[in-house]
């Protein structure tokens, strides 16, 4: 298990992350989300002992993390990049061997991810020579190759097509398989809420929500809906009941007043026109984003 | 230790496949064949002129030996070298007064006495007296003159050694011929040094630069100790070094051995040894301040910063060759950003005194030993930097922080 208690770190006189914990089990996927300069990256480089933390502790399966062995652990990198001048299965080898492969495993490896990623034909090539996809693929391979007990990728999607995309998400889904931790930071709230179990958001550095996925959204008091409905929607613009309404599919996207519930906007509804569907919608993790920045502010205020 | 290894073995292969090393490899040598071909027409234009050597030969080896000895040596131009005149009876009875010899030598308008004696068990000694003092590679010259004498003749001696008298040096003077191969023999160990240092530390930097602008570098430090890092790149960079001085060793000795190291057989494990304290001293340099450079251009900027340091010995080379115990050359020889340079250059030109070596050793020694020191600290630090225009002033910083 990955322990991430009271984590503060500041450069200068900014604070990059304030007080930050969470945990992580084994097979498990971990979404570090957030928007940019949230201090995602800052949280997975302390992990990863490249920089310290001003305050806090990290442990993993109960060692502080400086003492547990890095070649038990894979990292993908923000911002990509390989020797370029160099060529492709060198580069590979050179980090299979870094991580303490033998020469044998190392070579096994590189045969049997560049065949999976279809690399088999661009191995003897210098780096430069691949494609910016291929380079990606490289670089997710590197991170990989030693087959980590923790896995910790930085914007992993950022660059891939949908195919590959879907290829990326196969590997992590199989490595949750077998019981591997995973920890994965990226902005992309949508894409992360399809495979994440678990969550932290933060934003400028401070968490504003953690936990079981399913159970935040549960939590959550969603008032968001969809319906299919035929009669006077002019007047249902004017209404104190609902806050925003859109047309989407021929069908209406309406966003009620927090104070609104689901039975009075339905009867409202019906007393408008003819109601044929009335669908309260789960809440996306941007919904619950943006409420929960919101809610800190007037907070705040 | 093995992430050591590897990391110092992908430095070396990944740097000695570029094509910049292997042109910069080859054309170095290149440009000190037509320096020494220059070296070579200038040697030849000048109008040196025989110089008369007074022998006082009180050994059993015949004058007769010396004298065809003497007239082998011959210069440039075909004119013989040395005219051999023996004086054995005009100072017979001086009993060894230096200052009536030193007065003799001028007097008689000679370059040098040769003393030559031999005792009972015919052990040979010899003095020689000039008015100013000979180089270095002009007593060894005639050190071979004077033992290719004596195996002329059938008795056995021990191999004869020269006492210079005066041994203190009051005035260097030197024909423009001695200095312009004093000056190239010193200048071809000098250039491979900068060359070596300039083009394996430029390689470096700059792949450094690369490492930290596409994060590579976060890549190893989460694989590896930030020592481990520091290790194994400086031990790549010094394999780099030796490789290429390996190659250059091997191209000198293949073409150009008549010039370069036959004179200096007897000074050349010094001169590795500071040609190698050298290169050792300036790689910890380029490896700590290069992992302040985020770019190309700050790389460049930084191997341009070095290698003024490194120009000091060259725009001062031919003063240090024609007074190589100046204070100057002295002082430029324990201050370490400059001690290997001006010690290769002194080395052919001139008898250095052991304690000057001695300390110059130490003193690079030292601060190679405290550079590495300060390059540990500043290297992890560094590494992490990315965009920052001036990190420099952060240095003082990390330098006295404590390792996290």
């Amino acid at each position: 298990m990955l322990s991430i208690n009271n984590l503060t770190k500041r450069f200068g006189k900014t604070l990059a992350i304030n007080n930050i914990s969470f945990n992580v089990d084994s097979g498990n996927i971990f979404g570090v989300l957030g928007p940019n300069g949230a201090g995602k990256s800052t949280i997975l480089r302390s992990i990863l002992n490249i920089i310290q933390p001003n305050s806090g502790e990290i442990l993993i399966d109960s060692l502080p993390h400086n003492k547990f062995n890095s070649d038990k652990i894979g990292y993908l990198p923000e911002d990509r990049g390989l020797y370029q001048r160099s060529r492709v299965d060198d580069v590979l080898k050179y980090f299979g061997k870094l991580k303490s492969l033998s020469k044998s495993d190392v070579n096994n490896k590189i045969e049997f991810w560049s065949n999976k990623f279809e690399l088999q034909h661009q191995l003897s090539k210098y780096v430069y020579e691949l494609s910016k996809g291929n380079q990606q693929k490289v670089q997710f391979l590197i991170s990989i190759i030693h087959d980590p007990d923790i896995l910790i990728l930085d914007e992993p999607f950022t660059g891939f097509d949908p195919i590959n995309q879907k290829l990326i998400l196969e590997i992590i889904k199989d490595f949750e398989s077998r019981g591997k931790i995973i920890l994965l930071s990226t902005h992309m709230l949508e894409l992360a809420e399809k495979f994440c179990s678990e969550i932290i958001l933060i934003n400028e550095g401070e968490k504003i929500i953690s936990g079981n996925l399913s159970e935040i959204k549960s939590n959550y008091n969603s008032s968001k809906y969809l319906v299919e409905f035929t009669g006077d929607t002019e007047s249902l613009n004017s209404s104190e009941m609902i806050h925003e309404l859109n047309f989407e599919n021929g069908k209406l996207k309406l966003t009620a007043e927090s104070t609104t519930r689901s039975s009075q906007l339905l009867n409202f509804l019906i007393s408008k026109g003819e109601v044929s569907h009335f669908q309260k919608l789960e809440p996306s993790l941007t919904d619950i984003f943006f409420d929960s920045i919101n809610k800190v502010k007037q907070t705040e205020q | 230790m093995s992430k050591i290894i590897n990391i110092a073995y992908w430095e070396f292969t990944e740097r000695v496949k570029r094509k910049y090393f292997i042109i910069s490899t080859l054309l170095t040598p290149l440009f000190l064949i037509a320096l020494g071909y220059f070296s070579g027409v200038v040697n030849l234009s000048t109008d040196e002129k025989p110089q008369m050597i007074g022998l006082y030969n009180y050994s059993e080896i015949p004058f007769a030996n010396f004298q065809i000895a003497f007239d082998n040596v011959q210069l440039p131009n075909n004119q013989p070298k040395y005219i051999l005149v023996d004086v054995t009876k005009d100072v017979i009875n001086n009993d060894g007064n230096i200052a009536i010899l030193e007065n003799y030598v001028e007097s008689q308008n000679l370059a040098a006495v040769v003393i030559v004696k031999s005792d009972s068990i015919n052990n040979v000694s010899s003095t020689l007296i000039t008015k100013y003092p000979k180089s270095h590679n002009e007593i060894l010259l005639l050190e071979a003159i004077l033992n290719q004498a004596k195996y002329l003749s059938n008795e056995v001696y021990e191999s004869i050694k020269i006492t210079q008298s005066p041994t203190s040096e009051i005035f260097e003077h030197k024909t423009e011929a001695e200095l312009v191969n004093q000056f190239y023999d010193s200048f071809v160990l000098l250039i491979l040094l900068l060359a070596s240092i300039l083009f394996s530390g430029g390689l470096f930097v700059r792949g450094l630069a690369e490492e930290k602008s596409n994060r590579i570098i976060e890549i190893l430090l989460s694989s590896c100790k930030v020592n481990d890092i520091l290790l194994g790149k400086i031990l790549g960079l010094s394999l780099l070094g030796l490789f290429q001085i390996l190659i250059w060793i091997l191209l000198g000795y293949t073409f150009l051995s008549n010039y370069i190291f036959i004179n200096n057989a007897d000074f050349l494990t010094l001169q590795i040894i500071f040609f190698l304290l050298g290169y050792l001293f300036y790689t910890s340099v380029f490896v700590g301040l290069g992992s302040l450079v985020n770019s190309e251009y700050d790389s460049q900027q930084l191997t341009t910063n070095i290698s003024i340091f490194l120009l000091v010995p060259i725009i001062l080379a031919l003063q240090i060759i024609e007074y190589p115990n100046s204070i100057l050359a002295v002082t430029l020889s324990f201050f370490p950003l400059t001690s290997a340079p001006v010690m290769l250059l002194r080395f052919n030109t001139s008898v250095i005194p052991d304690w000057q070596i001695i300390t110059a050793i130490l003193s690079l020694l030292f601060f190679t030993g405290l550079f590495i020191f300060i390059t540990s600290k500043i290297f992890g630090k560094g590494l992490l930097l990315f965009g920052e225009k001036s990190p420099y002033t952060k240095l003082l910083k990390w330098i006295t922080s404590k390792n996290e």
